[in-house]
């Protein structure tokens, strides 16, 4: 990464082009995002990683070389020699070889099942590992440890973590943080060992034991070394430059080494005794030399070792000294409470004045704020213990964005400060997206996105524009604030509504369908009981097309259909002269139908025994599914009957977008599930549930939610996650915009949803079940009352029919004629 | 200029709130009652310009600053039901005719 960064720093800067970049590159792919590696298993791809396109390197004009390692370098030459034998000459040579894992000496080590987590290939290692196994122990309970302990719990495994310390993350945390934090990931089902050695690893050909010092014992199937790192300084040791008693390469503040041509950046080079395991400061390593290169004037100063993360969906973060020092006179301010799982400690100067360092545990939503303080050596408040106190109802307490000073850093890893987001910001970045796009601010750990979201709230506040969530100018609620209002309240019409939270008006085409929309997933009575609130497609039971005629479509539930029924559905287009067409989600769409027509037509489709497919809704489209182990040579489950089952069951279902499924047999995924709001892809023990996809304008895979569940947990998990959904998403917010929005991401949602963290579950359920009861065919209730019938007129003063509507024959079928264009047409 | 008034229904037949195509003589007109107005019963042309399409009377109703509108089912293009001005886009306007009630009947003058 830190490799990547130079690169990327000295072709922005380099502009005259003075420079030719070769590259060596170990690994068979170039630069991919370490940080978030773990996201591999969620499903995010070597590609998703990679922090550029292979084409970047070309159109820069840069030679990369992968999977060619350098083996040896002859400084008197100024040569480096690679594994293929290739000869590069140089004027300056850059080591940014990072670091390897550590792997402790332990008899039995190299036992079958013991991994490292580091590349792609150690994941894919861990992958094929945990198939064969019901047990993993991650030695090492540091940042990286814990995050492969995660990723073992996802892969479904029994999960240990072993530490040598006393406490986890002893770098990070002091020892009452240790212990709140052990407390919090035990409850998540991970089982935590401290003060451990261990001394034999156990088992035939492949782990079966480990042993360790104090005698005891731990039977695992498999083991993830993540017992700290190593520089890659081997080269360097050979060619004769100067390197640390315990590793890396040592250099200057100008990250040279003992070579005045050779410099080191990142993980393997030694500042003043020191290791730089993080990216912030590999990334300013990198700015330096860039500098240097370009004759400008730079230095490294040593960095800031603070980290926020979220480790096992924990909030961790430490920041300056987490400790005061003994004789310093500094103090420790701290809450710890564990009924909370929640531990805050801020360690200030003797006088009170100043922030020297601090821990937050389980939440640290105030690490933007206090950071900055501390950085900044703004002065305390005279009660600094108000900046870690939980939220109350009066005026947030805390260091307002705001107050920070032009040059305070806000995103460490690009080094982007706070002036240089408020320019930005003057110069027409019109979102957070657009301020990550124009000053590459909040795209590396991403920790600063929040604070980036305060300024640029703040900054819009303070030009006039209220960042405002109501829905339009008759409420100043948002969706999810109307769907609460309306279930708690009880409301049933929009009148009420209007008169208890409106601002006055009589509604508009924003207002009144998210209410009628909120109204069928709370009460579910049929919506033409609120048909002044529904939009043409919602009001007529039909999707309308550009010439104002509608499109029909029955449901076909998981593309399964009869002959008898495909059959009917070509008697009925041949009789009202439909255009017919196959849709995406495997059922068929009949087009060119008339107002007065629709109910015609559906008399004859009930009668045959279809039912609507609700095309027009926002609500459940399809749930599209292969033929699955019935009849495919490769399926694993019935994906078909699962489909069906899941069509069924959240068929009618109103949301605030539409949303659709995907059932596929097995991993070869035909039925692209993973680009669906949820997928379900069969596996040999059962189902993985993957949710938030999408196809269309935006398309993004699908986030792997649960692994190997069965059928029921499948269908628990779907009605909580849906009804969440329906819950809490904006207006026209497709699942998968939905997630990337929620704060605390996939991991907040499996909280949700998995854990109850918010005891919402039975409530979720019951909502989904109420739904499910009280399921009816939208045209069945249309067609039986002939109030509702007699809507579908095209005049309310005779029956005549639209004659402004006309048809061209095209390939054997109907289509609306364009403007103007009436030769031909067959009315 | 003379104008014909023509008996399009009764009350009754009107739903509140929701728009209702007339034909009269050749013509494509769309109804609203909105008892909450002013006004209360509004005639317009129901072809929208803006997409040339005869739709307007499927469109829902609303309110824009006390403005009563119908917005196109189409593309939401709002006209205001006053006037027929295009509220979304000042270079459209529609048709706007008067409605009168007399006893049940509605008449909508041409």
């Amino acid at each position: 990464m830190v490799g990547y960064k130079f690169c990327e720093r000295l072709i922005e800067k380099d502009s005259a082009k003075n420079y030719q970049l070769v590259t060596f590159c170990e690994e068979p792919r170039p630069a991919y995002d370490r940080v978030h590696l773990s996201e591999y298993f969620s499903g995010k791809t070597a590609e998703d990683l990679s922090m550029s396109k292979l084409t970047w390197y070309e159109d820069n004009g840069i030679e990369l070389h992968l999977n060619e390692k350098a083996v040896e370098i002859k400084r008197e030459e100024k040569v480096v020699i690679s594994s293929t034998g290739r000869e590069i000459a140089y004027d300056k040579l850059v080591f940014a070889t990072g670091s390897s894992p550590f792997v402790p000496p332990v008899p039995g080590i190299d036992k079958d099942c013991v991994c490292v987590y580091r590349t792609i290939e150690d994941l894919e290692d861990i992958k094929a590992a945990a198939a064969k196994s019901k047990s993993c122990a991650v030695i090492g309970g540091g940042l990286l440890g814990l995050e492969a302990a995660k990723a073992a719990q996802d892969l479904g495994l029994e999960t240990h973590v072993v530490e040598f310390a006393p406490r986890l993350m002893p770098r990070q945390l002091d020892e009452a943080g240790g212990i709140l934090l052990k407390d919090i990931i035990e409850e998540r089902g991970i089982k935590v060992h401290l003060s451990k050695a261990t001394k034999n690893i156990a088992g035939a050909e492949r782990v079966e034991k480990m042993e360790f010092a104090d005698g005891s014992e731990l039977d695992v199937d498999m083991i993830i070394v993540s017992a700290g790192i190593r520089p890659r300084d081997e080269i360097a040791k050979e060619i004769g430059l100067k390197v640390g008693e315990r590793g890396g390469i040592e250099v200057d503040s100008y990250m040279l080494t003992s070579d005045p041509n050779i410099f080191a950046i990142g993980e393997c080079a030694l500042y003043e005794n020191m290791i730089y395991g993080l990216v912030a400061p590999g990334y300013q390593m990198a700015d330096v030399v860039t500098d240097l290169l370009l004759g400008k004037d730079a230095s490294f100063q040593g960095a800031d070792m603070s980290t926020k993360l979220k480790l096992i969906g924990t909030d961790v973060a430490s920041f300056g000294q987490i400790e005061a020092p003994e004789g310093s006179g500094a103090r420790e301010i701290v809450i710890n409470d564990p009924h909370a799982n929640i531990y805050k400690k801020l360690v200030t100067s003797a006088d009170g004045k100043l922030l020297l360092g601090g821990i937050l545990v389980g939440d640290a939503d105030a690490y933007g704020g206090l950071l900055q303080m501390y950085q900044n050596e703004m002065a305390l408040p005279p009660e600094p213990i108000q900046l870690i106190l939980p939220a109350s109802d009066g005026e947030p307490v805390g260091v307002g964005v705001m107050d920070l000073p032009d040059s305070a850093q806000i995103c460490s890893c690009e080094a982007v400060t706070k002036g240089t987001l408020c320019d930005a910001i003057e110069n027409g970045a019109c979102s957070v997206g657009d301020l990550k796009a124009c000053t590459k601010a909040g795209t590396g750990c991403g920790g600063c996105v929040p604070l980036m979201t305060d300024l640029f709230k703040a900054k819009m506040k303070e030009s006039g524009i209220e960042v405002s969530n109501a829905v339009c100018e008759h409420f100043d609620l948002s969706r999810s604030e109307m769907y609460d209002v309306i279930r708690i309240q009880g409301i049933k019409t929009f009148d009420e509504l209007l008169a208890k939270h409106g601002k006055g008006g009589i509604g508009c085409e924003i207002c009144k369908p998210i209410t009628a929309s909120i109204f069928a997933s709370t009460w579910n009575k049929p919506i033409l009981e609120h048909a002044k609130l529904q939009d043409t497609n919602d009001r007529f039971l039909a999707n309308i097309q550009q010439d104002g005629t509608y499109s029909i479509v029955p449901r076909v539930p998981g593309g399964e259909i009869t002959p008898e029924q495909l059959i009917t559905l070509g008697q009925v287009a041949k009789k009202y002269k439909l255009y017919s067409k196959i849709t995406g989600g495997q059922r068929i769409d009949l087009f060119g139908a008339r107002v007065h027509e629709l109910p015609i037509i559906w008399k004859e489709l009930i009668d045959a025994g279809f039912e609507s497919g609700h095309a027009y809704g926002k609500s459940l489209r399809t749930v599209k599914s292969c033929v699955g182990s019935t009849w495919c040579r490769y399926g694993v489950q019935d994906s078909t009957s699962m489909a069906i089952r899941v069509e069924k069951r959240y068929r009618g279902v109103r949301s605030p977008h539409k949303f659709k499924g995907g059932v596929s047999g097995c991993a070869r995924e035909c039925a692209e599930a993973r680009g669906k709001d949820f997928g379900i892809i069969a596996t040999e023990k059962g189902w993985n549930l993957y949710v938030c996809g999408n196809g269309g304008m935006t398309p993004r895979h699908a986030d792997l939610f649960a692994s190997d569940v069965d059928d029921e947990t499948l269908i628990k998990y779907l009605d909580r996650f849906l009804m969440y959904y329906i819950k809490t998403a904006e207006r026209l917010e497709r699942t998968s915009t939905w997630l990337t929005k929620m704060e605390g991401g996939l991991d907040h949602l499996k909280d949700v949803v998995i854990n109850d963290s918010l005891g919402l579950c039975a409530e979720l359920e019951e909502q989904m079940q109420h739904l499910i009861d009280t399921y009816h065919c939208e045209w069945k209730d249309a067609i039986e009352d002939p109030e509702k019938l007699k809507r579908f007129r095209h005049f309310g003063n005779t029956n005549a029919t639209d004659d402004s509507v006309k048809f061209i024959q095209e390939r054997g079928q109907i289509r609306p004629a364009k403007l103007n264009e009436e030769a031909g047409s067959v009315s | 200029m003379t104008s014909t008034k023509i008996n399009v229904g009764t009350t009754a037949d009107f739903s509140a709130e929701l728009g209702t195509c007339i034909q009269a003589e050749d013509q494509q007109i769309a109804l609203f009652f909105i008892p909450n107005s002013e006004q209360q019963w509004f005639a317009i042309s129901n072809y929208n310009p803006q997409n040339q399409r005869m739709v307007l009377s499927r469109g829902i109703i609303g309110s824009e600053d006390g403005t009563p509108f119908v917005a196109c089912p189409l593309h939401k293009y709002r006209y205001a039901l006053t006037d027929g001005r295009c509220l979304t886009d000042e270079t459209y306007e529609v048709p706007t005719y008067e409605v009168s009630i007399e006893g049940e009947n509605v008449f909508v003058s041409l």
